[in-house]
């Protein structure tokens, strides 16, 4: 009869799980943003021979599969009065991986968020993108072409204009794992600390299509690549 | 149920009710977290799982294994373990490798919950189906992708020249004339081919062939025909790629990611099933017969 007693605990016990976990999952089904990403973006962007300005700040933003932190946009005027080019730095945190050979940094972000555009103020119905992938994306009209990377938290996996950006982001990855202390891999595997794997820092530099607009954004991408994170951060 | 039924009475009849609400909304719980936070994959594995641990534990209650009594050692354990998941399952809110040993700890919680030390052991089958979870995302982390992608170009090459198409292979890529495409990550087919496996693995365990060398085929059987479903999928994206198709962008992305890229490995899945069943089926006959005569 002894062993009775504290079986009398059992449904008590069972009852208390069963309501935890109801509450747990409705609470986490109704509300989950993602956390912020810890990248930052430049609050100035000085390139050598442009003049640059702020042309706007957004808020963060989280939502379920996305979190899009600070984003900051910049206007660069070139020297010699040609097409003037806007930048945009959004430090973005996905809920698993993005960065998809074949898919673009604005078109995986339109899988998982279709607000996206309206966020980032882009223009896609109209555009040129030259992918981090390598290869140029047209669409019909293409008045606007647009360079498109996604700086990694380590900064070497990023758009190449010679290649593609898959080997250097697997071996970064690679890295980052073989790298990283056995309490690191065991915290991040069972999710207590955020993996910096699904977090990086989309570079948008886009202009009106002209004959050589691709080179100019190339051309601004190599002067701002080092530039573009916070490096107090 | 009804062998539960004259197992317990009373009051214990109202715990046991309960044990089985708990295990419901553990598995409820864990299916919802995997598609809220983990990928489309990761969900299916865990949905695998669950479905092999309650296959098996029917048979357990069938041969009358079950009996609701857990210890007070397991009681606490169980109730700290389940906790635990619950609360993992909260703030886990990225991909995680981590995620997929939820189900099995959820499992190890319940039957701690449930029954006492001893008899636990008498269900390692469910706790075995539950751990094929971990295992499958271990497997997919440790395998070597670049040898898959090799094949699954090599096979799909194959696949597009019997069908007359132009193609030619470099290593995992694939150039027809209309554009390229890589096989990499999971187009090499191994998550499907992992899932298969684990199919057969829980089949094996629940209703086995007769013959120890027809479960060992069947095991194999499993990935070649994740494998070879998952190369008409690789043949179809890259076929779409090349194409002159005006929304071939929206098409590729179907397949290729996403809920309904799941239908070739689900295609797979009935065709191993389909096998499975009339094999066994077979041999049933073949016993029947063998009877009767």
């Amino acid at each position: 009869m002894r062993t009775d007693n504290w079986l009398k605990a059992w449904p008590v016990l069972m009852a208390i799980l069963i309501v935890g976990a109801i509450a747990l999952s409705t609470y986490k089904a109704l509300r989950r943003p993602l956390p912020k990403p810890q990248m930052v973006a430049a609050s100035q962007l000085h390139l050598p021979g442009y003049k640059t300005e702020v042309s706007g700040i957004n808020p963060p933003k989280g939502h379920a599969d996305v979190s899009i932190g600070l984003t900051r946009r910049f206007k660069i005027y070139p020297p010699d009065g040609g097409a003037i080019s806007r930048v945009i730095l959004a430090p973005m945190r996905m809920r698993e991986k993005f960065l998809l050979p074949g898919l673009r940094i604005t078109e995986a972000l339109h899988e998982q968020y279709p607000h996206a555009h309206q966020v980032l103020q882009l223009d896609a119905r109209n555009e040129i993108a030259i992918s981090h992938y390598g290869g140029t994306h047209s669409r019909k009209g293409g008045g606007i072409t647009r360079l498109e990377s996604c700086l990694t938290p380590s900064g070497s996996a990023r758009f190449a204009p010679s290649g593609s950006l898959a080997p250097s982001l697997q071996k970064e990855r690679n890295e980052e794992w073989s790298k990283a202390p056995l309490q690191t891999l065991l915290s991040r595997s069972l999710g207590s600390e955020i993996n910096s794997r699904w977090e990086c820092l989309a570079v948008l530099i886009e202009q009106p299509t002209h004959r050589d607009s691709q080179d100019e954004l190339i051309k601004i991408w190599t002067l701002a690549r080092d530039r573009i994170t916070d490096s107090a951060h | 149920v009804r062998s539960l039924s004259t197992q317990v009475t009373g009051r214990s009849l109202h715990a046991s009710q309960l044990w089985w609400g708990l295990a419901i909304v553990m598995l409820c719980q864990n299916l919802l977290f995997n598609a809220l936070t983990q990928s489309v994959e990761d969900l299916l594995t865990s949905l695998l799982a669950w479905w092999g641990a309650g296959i098996l534990l029917q048979s357990d209650i069938e041969d009358g294994r079950f009996i609701l009594h857990p210890s007070r050692v397991g009681m606490c354990l169980g109730w700290m373990l389940l906790a635990w998941v619950l609360s993992r399952s909260y703030l886990i809110s990225t991909r995680a490798p981590g995620a997929s040993l939820l189900p099995l700890m959820a499992g190890i919680g319940l039957a701690f919950m449930g029954f006492p030390l001893r008899q636990i052991r008498t269900h390692w089958r469910s706790l075995a189906a539950l751990a094929l979870a971990p295992l499958t995302r271990l497997l997919i982390a440790i395998l070597p992708v670049p040898v898959f992608a090799h094949w699954t170009a090599g096979f799909t090459q194959v696949l597009l020249l019997l069908f007359d198409t132009s193609v030619e292979r470099q290593n995992a890529i694939l150039h027809l004339p209309g554009g390229s495409v890589m096989v990499d990550g999971g187009c090499t087919g191994i998550p499907a081919m992992l899932q298969l496996v684990s199919v057969a693995l829980i089949l094996f365990m629940a209703f086995p062939m007769r013959h120890r060398w027809q479960n060992a085929l069947m095991l194999l059987v499993a990935p070649l025909v994740g494998f070879a479903i998952n190369g008409i999928r690789i043949a179809i994206l890259a076929s779409i790629n090349a194409s002159q198709l005006a929304n071939k962008d929206s098409w590729f992305q179907l397949i290729h990611v996403g809920w309904f890229s799941q239908l070739f490995p689900a295609i797979a899945m009935l065709i191993f099933l389909k096998l499975y069943y009339d094999w066994m089926e077979s041999q049933v006959r073949h016993l029947h017969s063998g009877y009767e005569d």
